[in-house]
């Protein structure tokens, strides 16, 4: 009974039952925990961090971007992308992620970054809180993995290993 | 005590010997003199033979003026060259000795000659001398013939131990004590104890004060974390005396009652108990020994028997044995099996509280990431669209997803009572399975024995009848070890509570020497000291004219951590030096005020003041002669210290004449024009 229609209509019954027209009922709406993933700003701290570390000239294609999303969800999907990107391509599966495409609006609403031609570009305000991010040293691994992958991973090679599945 | 007797200046120059002598008395002694006389000649000089130069800010001869090292000007605009040069100080405590130390010359300027005896007021040369030094980075500083160490010993003082910056224990330099009762013109009014030298030693004014007014607070210290480690050593010796104990509970069934966990008051006239589990049963182990005992007893009068007598028997036993063996063995596969299940239970577990542990951790992170993003002034953090101001969701959920998300405080909880719970339940798990293991372990310790049993029927079964029964043989023996194993263990039981009777007598004693400590860092003497220094300042803060701040505002830290033993002042939650709120003249008074304070502090309590203070130039920053007349009066009333003003009066005869009014018991040492002058010719 999760929609607005089954409280009614379970209302409904018991002012039937209890032959009254007005039920009065107090109701306390749970908060529910949120996996960190789904927080904004973490996501886009993640999203300047990946621009900053590995994007060409502060900035980014969106594939590039969900392809690195993708790598720092677990240490083994770290794994998985340092073997598709070496030269033995292996056939790891990778995913899209859809709450890039929010976390993205609300780093442009927050002017950290910037939408232009397809690619994401961060912006002053984003390098200096880029650097607040790192010298407080949170998502250290995360930061770590993309510090050891730098620049490495061009454009191009993502085109290359994305044309494998998407066609 | 510390009496500066005489001091005597010998410079050799081309043009003949050269040089000055003073002496000093009891009580007030004005040395009075013009900027170029020389008079802050004597007072370097002065400690400079008591190796304490370093007040001054630097070490050995380049602390003293040209005049004893370079050039002595004499008469006016008539130069000599100094050939060499020294100064030997008349010092007293218990006893009098003379210290010589060359400037200019052929012996080591780090070489201090100390004789025993009055070398300047009484006969020279009338007694031994040995030869010490200072600043020697060799490691004499600290040992027999470092001067610093004699000093040490003269003036009667043990200096504690404290810590440097670097966390090493240090003993504290006797340098840094002097500036507690010298106040050096230069840099010496600048702040209160402004000129101790830099030994890497944290607060070391503090630690000054502390070892000036001879407060508990090392010892205190001391003993605290020396009862830390008496508490902590018994409190294992007690664990693992406990925990011997529950090893043989685990494997033989044998509970020992009445023993507390943790260390307590505990003798014999507590009572414990020590019993053992008897097929379901709880006997005490001394009784079962006894059953044994005499069922051994009666196994013995009965001859050995032989086979043959005992074959119908065996037969039965047999198949009684096989079945234990067998409801053994099945016992003992039903309980591996749950083990198996419980331990798998187990590593779920802790694989989930790994990944619960590593969620907090990430929840944790985004807390940061939030803070870092308010600071950055952004929207987000705070449920609000950048764009539209609206409000809108800490979630990158679709908006058609209705959840009222926890925000990041609430979350970090949810997953600590996760990882909590979970922790509960793995450690529940575990207990469980210790205690399964142990079942285990007494089952098959049991089923070995069945097995054995059987074999040893089986043997007699197919042996000569006429031997002797092997399986009887077994039982006997079996019995004796039974008995000799169990009484073993009761000894070692008793000998182990008979430990933690010990232990319990040195559990009393730490206990009482708990009580005996101070609650605080501070004992209720050192209390005493401060409040007895806090009172005597701030009486004369007002004696002597400071007007900057009430003198009810002004106190003596009592915080160990802040500033202790300094003059401050609080405002909110911020204690801060009073020299920040004090005119310039006013720190002068407030200077003045201190170091009285700090001696008058030893009239009613054991200190470690050398009841000496020495004050070059206290007339600075045009404060008031009035002012400057109360404070030479007060120091006129410390008959039984030392005190000793090296002042210029401006070069002015009224101005002198208006700070000395009404002060008539001191010992004036006018110095006219230079203080080095050919021998032959005295001072007054």
């Amino acid at each position: 009974m999760s929609s607005p229609n089954g409280y009614y209509a379970v209302l409904w019954i018991l002012s039937i039952m209890m032959k009254t027209d007005e039920i009065l009922i107090k109701y306390t709406k749970r908060s529910v925990p949120i996996p960190v993933d789904y927080r904004p700003l973490y996501k886009i701290a993640q999203i300047l961090l990946i621009i900053v570390l590995c994007g060409r000239g502060g900035k980014i294609s969106l594939l590039k971007l969900q392809f690195f999303i993708w790598a720092l969800k677990s240490p083994d999907n770290r794994i998985s992308f340092n073997s598709l990107v070496s030269v033995e391509k292996k056939t790891s599966i990778w995913s899209l992620d859809p709450t890039v495409i929010r976390a993205i609006n609300f780093g442009i609403g927050e002017k950290l970054c910037e939408r232009k031609d397809g690619n994401i570009i961060v912006t002053a305000a984003g390098q200096a809180f880029v650097i607040r991010l790192r010298a407080a040293q949170v998502l250290f691994l995360q930061t770590l993995f993309l510090e050891g992958v730098g620049k490495k991973v061009t454009e191009q090679k993502i085109k290359e290993i994305a044309k494998d599945w998407l066609g | 005590m510390l009496r500066i007797r005489a001091v005597k200046l010998e410079v050799q120059t081309s043009a003949g010997e050269f040089g000055g002598t003073f002496e000093f008395h009891s009580g007030l002694n004005i040395i009075k003199g013009n900027n170029t006389s020389g008079k802050s000649t004597v007072f370097q000089a002065i400690l400079f033979a008591l190796g304490m130069e370093e007040i001054l800010g630097g070490r050995n001869a380049g602390t003293m003026q040209s005049a004893l090292r370079d050039l002595v000007e004499y008469p006016a605009d008539t130069y000599h060259d100094v050939l060499e040069s020294r100064v030997i100080l008349e010092i007293e405590n218990r006893n009098i000795i003379t210290i010589e130390r060359t400037i200019k010359g052929q012996r080591s300027n780090k070489l201090l000659r100390v004789y025993e005896g009055p070398g300047i007021t009484g006969d020279r040369d009338i007694g031994q001398f040995a030869d010490m030094w200072v600043h020697d980075k060799g490691g004499a500083k600290n040992e027999e013939r470092g001067f610093h160490r004699y000093l040490e010993t003269f003036l009667g003082w043990d200096l504690p131990e404290v810590t440097s910056t670097t966390g090493e224990p240090v003993k504290l330099y006797i340098q840094s004590v002097f500036p507690g009762f010298i106040v050096e013109q230069k840099a010496g009014w600048s702040d209160f104890l402004a000129t101790i030298p830099f030994f890497a030693i944290r607060d070391a004014a503090s630690h000054a004060l502390e070892f000036l007014l001879h407060l508990d607070v090392f010892e205190t210290a001391r003993r605290r974390q020396s009862l830390k480690q008496q508490r902590e050593s018994i409190s294992e010796r007690w664990r693992s005396s406990l925990g011997s104990l529950q090893n043989l509970g685990n494997e033989l069934s044998i509970v020992v009652n009445g023993l507390p966990s943790l260390p307590e008051i505990f003798d014999s006239n507590r009572p414990t108990s020590i019993s053992i589990d008897v097929e379901g049963s709880t006997v005490p182990l001394t009784t079962h020994i006894e059953t044994l005992r005499k069922e051994a007893g009666e196994l013995e009068k009965i001859p050995l028997s032989t086979v043959g007598q005992n074959v119908p028997e065996r037969n039965t036993e047999i198949e009684d044995k096989q079945r234990l063996v067998n409801s053994l063995t099945i016992e003992f596969e039903i309980l591996s099996q749950k083990i198996s299940l419980k331990k798998e239970r187990e590593s779920l577990y802790t694989r989930q509280l790994k990944a619960v542990r590593t969620e907090l951790q990430e929840n944790k992170d985004v807390k940061k990431i939030y803070d870092l993003g308010g600071e950055a002034q952004l929207s987000i953090g705070k449920n609000r669209c950048p764009t539209c101001n609206q409000f809108v969701e800490d979630t990158l959920y679709m908006q058609e997803v209705h959840v009222t998300p926890m925000n990041i405080d609430e979350n970090i909880k949810y997953v600590e009572a996760q990882a909590k719970m979970i922790t509960a339940y793995l450690e529940n798990e575990q207990k469980s399975i210790a205690s399964d293991d142990a079942q285990l372990e007494r089952i098959n310790r049991s089923l070995i024995a069945a097995r054995e049993n059987v074999r040893n029927i089986k043997t007699e079964l197919v042996s000569a009848t006429q031997g002797p029964s092997l399986v009887d043989f077994e039982k006997r023996l079996r019995l004796r070890k039974l008995i000799a194993d169990y009484s073993k263990i009761l000894d070692i039981i008793t000998e182990t509570i008979t430990k933690l009777y010990d232990l319990s007598d040195e559990w009393k004693q730490f206990l009482a020497a708990e009580k005996r400590l101070p609650k605080g860092d501070l004992s209720g003497e050192d209390a005493a000291k401060i409040t007895d220094l806090e009172d005597h300042f701030r009486h004369l803060l007002n004696e002597f004219g400071y007007s900057s701040k009430a003198e009810s505002s002004i106190s003596v830290s009592k915080n160990r951590e802040r500033k202790f033993l300094l003059p401050v002042a609080q405002s909110d939650n911020y204690v801060y030096n009073i020299r920040f709120d004090s005119s310039g003249s006013d720190l002068i008074r407030a200077i003045w005020a201190y170091y009285c304070g700090l001696m008058e502090v030893g009239e009613r309590h054991q200190t470690n003041h050398p009841r000496l203070l020495i004050f070059d130039e206290p007339m600075q920053q045009d404060v008031a002669n009035s002012s400057s007349n109360s404070f030479i009066r007060h120091l006129e009333t410390y008959k039984n210290s030392q005190i000793f003003v090296f002042a210029a009066f401006n070069d002015s005869p009224q101005v002198y004449e208006e700070i000395t009014r009404g002060v008539t018991d001191f010992h004036l040492i006018e110095i006219e024009s230079k203080t080095i002058r050919p021998i032959g010719q005295t001072q007054n």
